[in-house]
């Protein structure tokens, strides 16, 4: 089926409200919940993200089309429960323990949802037996770590250790204190600088590995 | 050596040995906007690197020939080889001459001496001098019967980015003297986060007390007596408001704790100590008194602007907004009192902005459009600007806003803008902005531009503040129309326009609030904690009160800050 233009652009503009009544509508009128999903919802967030790498986009505005899309998701993803929908790999995301800022990860959450991942949201202050149990019990190939204050992305390092043994899961890190440096010095196999490359990176070491 | 244009006129300087850019023009007394702590992420220490050689912290090495276009680069990640040409934009550097706003207002309260004089029991040829201060009574200072000397205090407001001063005679309360400049913490990082993460680094705790006491009080102690003409061993007693990490640091304890969950700082409570285990520059025996602290991220210096603002005595709904790098809020009616902290960041001081500053001389600080559609800008000392302000920014966004030049995410429509002839639109597309001041019309020469991505950070620094507001108004059980009071605190909050405020979404129209802005409350607690007999204990109390709100925590702080980056506008085009 192809794309549903009213669709894409309200996701592409962040405009909620129209999603919210848009994608009940539509599913309504027979258009199937994956298509949807992958023909206009997924393309128009990830338009947002190019544009943001671009620098033709901001933060601000890539909040806000994530929000319109969780609101698309959240008719959609019950629907696609044994439907045979297969995710990339399943990814583990946390904002490490001692933080509590989860908007950022949020966006990296819903961007790695459009990219086809099926993320696995453990929310915050997350300790190292919790990533470790998520991990196991969702067989996660990759766990994505967020920290926002340099106070608490020391404790990245102990989650990385907490994975020595097993090297086959990804750990990516980001947040604002987070860089390329620091994360080579704890061992983590990825930096994502923003939203849009910490998918790139998570996709590049998925797919890798 | 290094030839330096700086806005305006050229310098030459030598550098250290390894010394980055950002150090030798440190060390020369032009400090760079080092806002993060010298780690090389933000761009707020960016120079135009010119002909010479240069390498980075990583050894790379770079040459500059002459005459080949200037690369701009950060100061913090490079060194000069050899003799080296830079220019230094306006924007880059941490103006030591900007506006520190000691303005007070005081409510009504009866004064009272601290001080009294008594002869020594014993010794009848010695008088001592003892000072009510903290709660308690302290022998400041012995001298001989018949000699007569003044008894000073000064009340200070450290704040994250500039710090505040006034010397006190305190025979009568009268104000002698005033002092203020810049926190000289700034050039270990920007805001608090930053502050407490250089505070965990070997040395780091002692470098920032070094820069508190030694480097930014003890100058402006120095500098209130000779403009007040007294001695030191007049200075007899000192009140700070500061927010808890200042404190901490001030006094050199730890605050890893502040950083973290639960958040939790070292004090609330500060004991009274001397000056001289502080090495702050008074009599030896000066008492030190610090305002207590409600949580790690609500302080002493909103304790005693809170006090100040005298909505303890209100029984209606009520606001104190302390707006500035941290926005910290507190909502009061009659005894119950909820306090939050959310990180806005350093946008309303010029930090983060292409062409921001702070409030200083040749800063934009309004701006309106006549009715002819002509832009009409405010320059603080007159002449021509030099950058943009906090002030200036939120009014040139709901002046664009209001024009249809941005729309609700604000983003630029380039045919309006064009249209009035200020579209800059730069050969590869991007960052595309609004010209404010055309190329050769501003202090420096180029164009004063507000790009698009300037607008992104306002935004994000605007919905921060916003968000905590409704956030503590939803933790409250109230909206805000059932507000009836709304104190804006803090230097930032002196120089806006309200309706300009409310335009761009900084703060949620009030329809039945009264406004009140409050200047320095920090200050005039720390004035009244020297002056007014009830003040202390009634702080002490105060500091207890308030429920701490983890915002986010709240299930309702995320949506809030996503609406809140929008522009408000009309309902249709609402995302």
């Amino acid at each position: 089926m192809p794309r549903v233009e009213e669709l894409y652009n309200a996701v592409l503009a962040g405009q909620r409200k129209v999603v919210n009544e848009l994608v009940p509508k539509l599913l309504a009128e027979g258009h199937e919940p994956l298509s949807l999903l992958n023909e206009s919802m997924i393309p128009a967030m990830q338009e947002v993200g190019e544009r943001f790498s671009r620098g033709e986009a901001f933060i601000p505005e890539m909040l806000i089309a994530a929000r319109a899309m969780q609101a698309g998701l959240a008719h959609i993803e019950p629907m696609l429960v044994g439907k045979g929908h297969e995710p990339i790999a399943r990814v583990c995301i946390g904002a490490v323990k001692g933080d509590l800022h989860d908007i950022g990860k949020n966006l990296v959450a819903i961007m790695l949802r459009s990219a086809g991942f099926e993320v696995i949201d453990l929310g915050t202050d997350v300790d190292t037996e919790k990533f470790r149990t998520a991990v196991d019990q969702h067989k996660a190939k990759a766990v994505l770590l967020s920290a926002l204050l340099s106070t608490t992305m020391t404790y990245m390092k102990d989650v990385v250790e907490a994975f020595r043994d097993r090297p086959e899961v990804r750990i990516i890190v980001g947040g604002a204190p987070v860089t390329q440096e620091f994360a080579a010095s704890i061992g983590a196999h990825g930096y994502g600088k923003d939203a849009s490359d910490a998918v790139r990176v998570t996709r590049e070491l998925v797919m890798a590995g | 050596m290094i030839h330096v244009a700086l806005p305006g006129r050229d310098i030459i300087i030598t550098a250290r040995q390894d010394a980055t850019l950002a150090g030798a023009l440190r060390d020369a007394g032009h400090p760079l906007n080092t806002r993060c702590g010298e780690r090389g992420s933000c761009r707020g220490c960016m120079v135009l690197l010119g002909p010479g050689v240069y390498t980075d912290l990583d050894g790379h090495r770079l040459e500059m020939a002459e005459g080949a276009p200037p690369r701009e680069e950060r100061g913090c990640r490079w060194r000069a080889q050899g003799a080296v040409v830079i220019t230094v934009p306006a924007a880059s550097l941490l103006e030591s001459t900007g506006r520190v706003v000691d303005e007070m207002q005081l409510p009504p309260f009866t004064p009272a001496s601290p001080v009294a004089q008594q002869p020594l029991p014993h010794r009848p040829n010695r008088v001592q001098t003892t000072l009510q201060l903290g709660g308690a009574s302290h022998r400041v200072r012995v001298l001989p019967a018949g000699v007569v000397r003044r008894a000073l205090g000064v009340a200070i407001d450290i704040g994250t980015t500039t710090v505040a001063t006034a010397l006190v005679d305190l025979a009568d309360g009268s104000v002698v003297a005033r002092a203020g400049g810049y926190n000289q913490q700034n050039q270990s990082g920007a805001d608090v986060a930053t502050r407490i993460g250089a505070s965990m680094v070997p040395g780091g705790l002692e470098r920032l007390r070094r820069q508190i006491v030694e480097e930014t009080l003890n100058p402006l102690l120095r500098e209130l007596a000779a403009a007040a003409g007294c001695h030191r061993t007049d200075i007899v007693a000192l009140s700070v408001a500061a927010n808890t990490v200042m404190t901490h640091l001030m006094l050199g304890h730890p605050v890893e704790a502040i950083g973290r969950i639960p958040f939790t700082p070292l004090f609330r409570h500060f004991p009274v100590v001397t000056a001289a285990a502080l090495g702050l520059w008074a009599a030896r025996g000066a008492a030190v008194a610090c305002a207590p602290a409600v949580s790690g991220y609500v302080g002493g210096d909103i304790t005693a602007g809170v006090y100040t603002s005298g909505l303890l005595c209100d029984q209606r709904p009520s606001l104190f907004i302390d707006i500035g790098t941290n926005g910290e809020i507190v909502y009061t009616e009659g005894g119950r009192m909820l306090a939050t902290a959310t990180a806005a960041g350093p946008a309303f001081e010029g930090g983060g902005i292409t062409h921001g500053c702070r409030a200083m001389r040749g800063a934009i600080e309004t701006a309106r459009l006549a009715a002819d559609g002509a832009l009409q800008l405010g320059i603080i000392g007159g002449g021509r600007a030099r950058g943009i302000c906090g002030s200036g920014l939120i009014d040139l966004v709901a002046v664009l806003r209001r024009a249809g030049v941005v729309n609700r995410v604000g983003r630029l429509q380039p045919g309006v803008a064009a249209a009035m002839g200020r579209l800059h639109h730069p050969p590869d597309g991007k960052e595309r902005g609004f010209v404010v001041v055309p190329e050769g019309a501003s202090a420096d020469g180029p164009a004063i531009v507000l790009s698009e991505r300037d607008i992104a950070e306002l935004l994000k620094a605007k919905s921060a503040l916003r968000a905590g507001i409704l956030t503590l108004l939803d933790e409250a059980g109230r909206s805000p129309a059932d507000v009836a009071n709304v104190h804006l605190a803090g230097g930032f909050a002196r120089h806006i326009n309200p309706e300009n405020a409310v335009a761009i979404g900084l703060i949620p129209r009030f329809p039945s609030a009264t406004l009140r802005f409050l200047g320095n409350s920090s200050l005039a607690g720390a004035y009244l904690t020297l002056t007014d007999p009830a003040a202390w204990e009634t702080m002490r109390l105060l500091a207890d009160l308030p429920r701490t709100v983890e915002l986010n925590r709240c299930p309702t702080f995320e949506d809030h800050y996503i609406d809140s980056l929008m522009l408000p506008g009309d309902e249709e085009d609402e995302p």
